[in-house]
């Protein structure tokens, strides 16, 4: 293997290697002739210097004459042809002809280049064949064939049988190139006494960037003898423009010395080089390479084989997508599942991280382990590194401004993934917010691979010192070199990222449409509790008012009837009133409520000990009757409320406090704990609250004694301070034990989100 | 002492007996007549000959919460038509909501009063709310009058 590389070979040095001017070789392979000739003058300027074999006149003869003069007898038709024919870049084939003198026939080609036109004769080693009826049904049968084949890989190994027995070669490579320059065979046919090359790897060195853009311009490169010597033209330069001539295009252009010694080392006389295009892009080769001899393909064979590798590229590409559809559309399937459950789950975390039917993170993408990273929350997904560590790659990838990245080989990029390798040391993320470090990760682990080089990758050529210049040789050795990759992992192929892609895609779209969905229920919540408050106020209004006309009449009775009724009758007459009061008390508690939710607060900076005060002052009848001990630690200082209502929430606790208390010697406690925002209680020593009460004890008109135990109350109280604090943004809640007194506790502001 | 009528205006039955009951228990001799709807009411303040409410009414106890109208825009009609204030008018209900009240006074309401549960905390609230107006408190001047500060 290695490179159709220039051979002007006396000035490459480590200084150049990549960066020489192949197409300026300045030389042809001895097998034809090559004439530079001026336009329109159709004067010959340079020629190759074995012009004499070929046509039977000296270079003294030709330069400088016109062609019409050169090519005697059939200059006026070969002018006639190239007029004709259209020239540029690609060598068009323009007619056979046999010369005077000479043993054979050749095939003439011309095209242009850098404004001169490029003639070259090239043996014809075949008696002259009619083309197409010959090759088309070969051809046929073959890409038949090969679009028959199940796998990229039968696909290759179809192919590269069918190019051997077709051009003769006794190897044929199918070499596929990675990114970064270098390459392995990924197919071979072979005769079988030769040693394989199959999974041999090579240094981008060995095909270097020069070589592999002169591939990349898509045509076929033959050598068919690589132990030429090579003909020089004369002149070497221009005449008129003092330049070399690019041979970029030319079917003659001699090859470099180091591609050469690179064949002559691996024991190879003749090759043939096709490239192997995707989306006009190089990628990879098919390389004949024949053992036996120098093997000269004629131009007819030639182009069957350069039709073919064009079939190969073409059919290639449609079997490499297809064996990625299938992957696709069961990655689409999931992507669809996925987005359909994060549609109906608020939790990214519960509806990413798969149930019993599959469908996680680790079915969209085949990776070993996942992280849903959100808001500080980590969800891991088969294996993966520690939380910590995924943290701290989070933190790593929330600094770089990507929405998506790739990595196979993440401690390049990532310091302290060295360490995490063997779980990740393929990373592939989605970023999930601009303004939080929210991602959606995949892992793979190191795959720790064998490969196998031809030769020692870190040292591509060898060096001789020449002329007090360095000077490079290809390697002459070709025993394999095996090398262990570390800290890779298996690449992220196209389409696994386009699904990570995807996926990333629809979850956002459904976060959109889920903050959509969650503000316009905000929107409706908020317009029908208005509403709700409203109905309750009217209601109860409404409820009032024959509720009082019960209570009079029921005491016009009692008075009209007074010394009448019987005691059974005047005691029922006194039920129906007091039950009529007490309905009353109920609504009206109702009213309150729904006026707490309604009504805007009238907030101030208040003097909360002065509040405490006045509601002692309230209650200081019920306070000496009990003989209420009240302590007050510290100050409660000011706070920003509703004056009123909070001085209700003070009431209803204290109230309470003092209500609940059956112990001989009783106290209640008024402060608060320190903290953000502060924590207010009003505490007792009283009956307390049995655990399963605390919550309830907030509901309204839920009472956990008789009606009239401990002094009654209509049962809405606690429920009124709790939605009065809300209101102000804070939580009221209870810390008690049945039997051991009760602290409430209150805020009057919102607590920071952890 | 002014003996023209009381008017109430009061849609509850049990209400309005329960009015005339304290009226009555109270000692005032003034005539009390009803209005038992926003509409009735309208009416009675657009009386077609012409007579000024003043001459027709001594106090009008307006209950707030009538059906199919706006005890406010009743009271603001009430003003409208007596500027100068000659009739006081007293706001029943059974709503002790801040808002309502303030919404009343603005109107124009003399007083405001929400009705007590208890029927003899009502009886005993509506014969003191009667003698106040009725007879301890000065009103503004009557325009045609003497020019004295007490009307006859």
């Amino acid at each position: 293997m290695g490179a159709a590389s220039n051979v002007a070979a006396s000035n490459v040095d480590l200084s150049n290697c990549d960066r020489e001017l192949i197409q300026y070789p300045g030389a042809i392979q001895p097998h034809g002739v090559l004439l530079v000739v001026g336009e329109p003058s159709h004067v010959v300027l340079q020629v190759s210097a074995n012009v004499e074999t070929f046509l039977g006149r000296s270079q003294a003869e030709v330069v400088g004459r016109p062609l019409a003069q050169v090519f005697a007898a059939s200059g006026r038709q070969l002018i006639a042809r190239i007029e004709r024919a259209t020239l540029e870049s690609d060598p068009a084939y323009i007619l056979r002809e046999a010369f005077a003198g000479q043993s054979g026939d050749v095939n003439i080609f011309a095209h242009r280049s850098d404004g001169v036109l490029l003639i070259e004769l090239e043996k014809a080693t075949e008696p002259e064949q009619p083309l197409a009826a010959d090759l088309y049904s070969p051809l046929r049968t073959i890409i038949s064939r090969l679009q028959a084949t199940p796998t990229l890989q039968a696909f290759f190994d179809t192919a590269l049988e069918e190019v051997r027995a077709f051009t003769g070669y006794d190897r044929v490579l199918a070499y596929q190139f990675a990114d970064d320059g270098s390459g392995h065979v990924i197919a071979e046919a072979r005769q079988e006494t030769l040693e394989p090359y199959l999974g041999l790897h090579y240094p981008a060195s060995d095909i270097p960037a020069p070589a592999r853009r002169m591939f990349g311009l898509g045509w076929l490169r033959h050598l068919p003898d690589a132990d030429y010597t090579p003909v020089p033209l004369v002149p070497e330069l221009h005449p008129e423009t003092g330049q070399p001539i690019d041979l970029s295009y030319s079917i003659l252009r001699s090859v470099s010395v180091m591609y050469s010694q690179y064949l002559k080392n691996m024991g190879v006389h003749s090759t043939m080089v096709m490239p192997l295009m995707k989306a006009g892009k190089l990628w990879g080769l098919i390389s004949a390479m024949h053992h036996a001899g120098p093997r000269h393909v004629p131009y007819e064979r030639r182009m069957a084989a350069e039709f073919l590798a064009h079939m190969l590229s073409l059919l290639m590409a449609s079997k490499e997508d297809g064996e990625h559809y299938e992957a696709r559309l069961r990655m689409r399937s999931v992507t669809e599942l996925l987005a359909e459950r994060l549609m109906r789950s608020t939790d990214i975390h519960e509806a990413l991280a798969g149930d019993a039917d599959g469908g996680s993170l680790l079915d969209q993408v085949d990776a070993a382990g996942g992280a849903i990273v959100t808001d500080g929350r980590v969800t891991l997904l088969g294996e993966t590194p520690l939380e910590r560590d995924v943290k701290a790659i989070v933190d790593w990838l929330y600094r770089r401004p990507d929405q998506f990245l790739a990595f196979d080989e993440l401690g390049k990029d990532y310091q302290a993934a060295t360490a995490l390798r063997a779980l990740a040391s393929g990373l592939l993320a989605i970023r999930l917010s601009s303004r939080k470090p929210e991602f959606l990760l995949w892992f793979r682990p190191e795959q720790v691979q064998e490969v196998t080089w031809a030769g020692d990758p870190s040292k591509p050529v060898e060096i001789d010192e020449q002329d007090g210049m360095l000077r490079l040789r290809p390697r002459n050795s070709f025993a394999q070199w095996k090398e262990s990759v570390a800290g890779r992992s298996r690449p992220w192929l196209e389409h696994e990222r386009e699904a990570a892609q995807n996926l990333g895609r629809a979850l956002l779209d459904v976060r959109l449409t889920q903050l959509e969905k969650i503000e316009k229920a905000n929107r409706e919540l908020t317009e029908l509790n208005t509403e709700l408050d409203s109905f309750a106020y009217a209601a109860s209004h409404d409820l009032k008012e024959p509720m009082r006309g019960i209570h009079h009449l029921a005491t016009y009775l009692r008075r009209g009837l007074d010394g009448v009724l019987t005691d059974d009758a005047r005691q029922q007459l006194d039920t129906i009133k007091k039950l009529a009061r007490r309905m009353d008390d109920l609504i009206e508690a109702l009213l309150s409520y729904s006026q707490t939710g309604r009504a805007e607060l009238a907030i101030e900076q208040v003097d909360l000990d002065q509040l405490v005060d006045e509601v002692l002052l309230a209650c200081r009848e019920r306070l000496a009757e009990t003989a209420t001990q009240v302590r007050r630690s510290r100050s409660l200082g000011l706070a920003t409320c509703d004056r009123v209502r909070l001085r209700e929430v003070f009431s209803n606790l204290i109230g309470n406090a003092l209500k609940y208390n059956d112990k001989p010697s009783r106290w209640i406690e008024i402060g608060y704990e320190d903290g953000t925002p502060r924590r207010y209680f009003v505490r007792d020593n009283g009956i307390g609250l049995a655990a399963a009460d605390q919550s309830r004890i907030f509901q309204i008109f839920r009472r956990l004694h008789g009606r009239d135990e401990f002094g009654g109350g209509s049962g809405a109280g606690l429920t009124i301070a709790r939605r009065t604090v809300e209101r102000h943004g804070g939580r009221m809640w209870v810390v008690s034990s049945s039997g051991r007194g009760a602290s409430f506790y209150f805020t009057l502001e919102a607590e920071e989100q952890p | 002492m002014n003996f023209r009528p009381i008017i109430s205006i009061e849609d509850s039955d049990e209400d309005f007996a329960a009015l005339t009951h304290a009226l009555r228990a109270a000692g005032v001799p003034n005539s009390l007549e009803r209005c038992q709807s926003g509409a009735a009411a309208m009416a009675l303040l657009r009386s077609p000959d012409g007579c000024p409410l003043a001459d027709r009414a001594s106090l009008i106890l307006l209950d707030l919460n009538l059906p199919g109208s706006d005890g406010l825009a009743l009271l603001s009609e009430f003003r409208s038509q007596d500027p100068k204030r000659l009739v006081p008018v007293v706001v029943l209900s059974t709503s002790g909501h801040r808002k309502e009240i303030d919404e009343c006074y603005r109107a124009g309401a003399n007083a405001y009063v929400v009705k007590p549960f208890d029927l003899d905390e009502w009886e005993s609230k509506v014969g003191k709310l009667a003698n106040f107006w009725l007879h301890a408190a000065e009103l503004p001047t009557r325009p045609r009058a003497d020019g004295g500060g007490r009307r006859a």
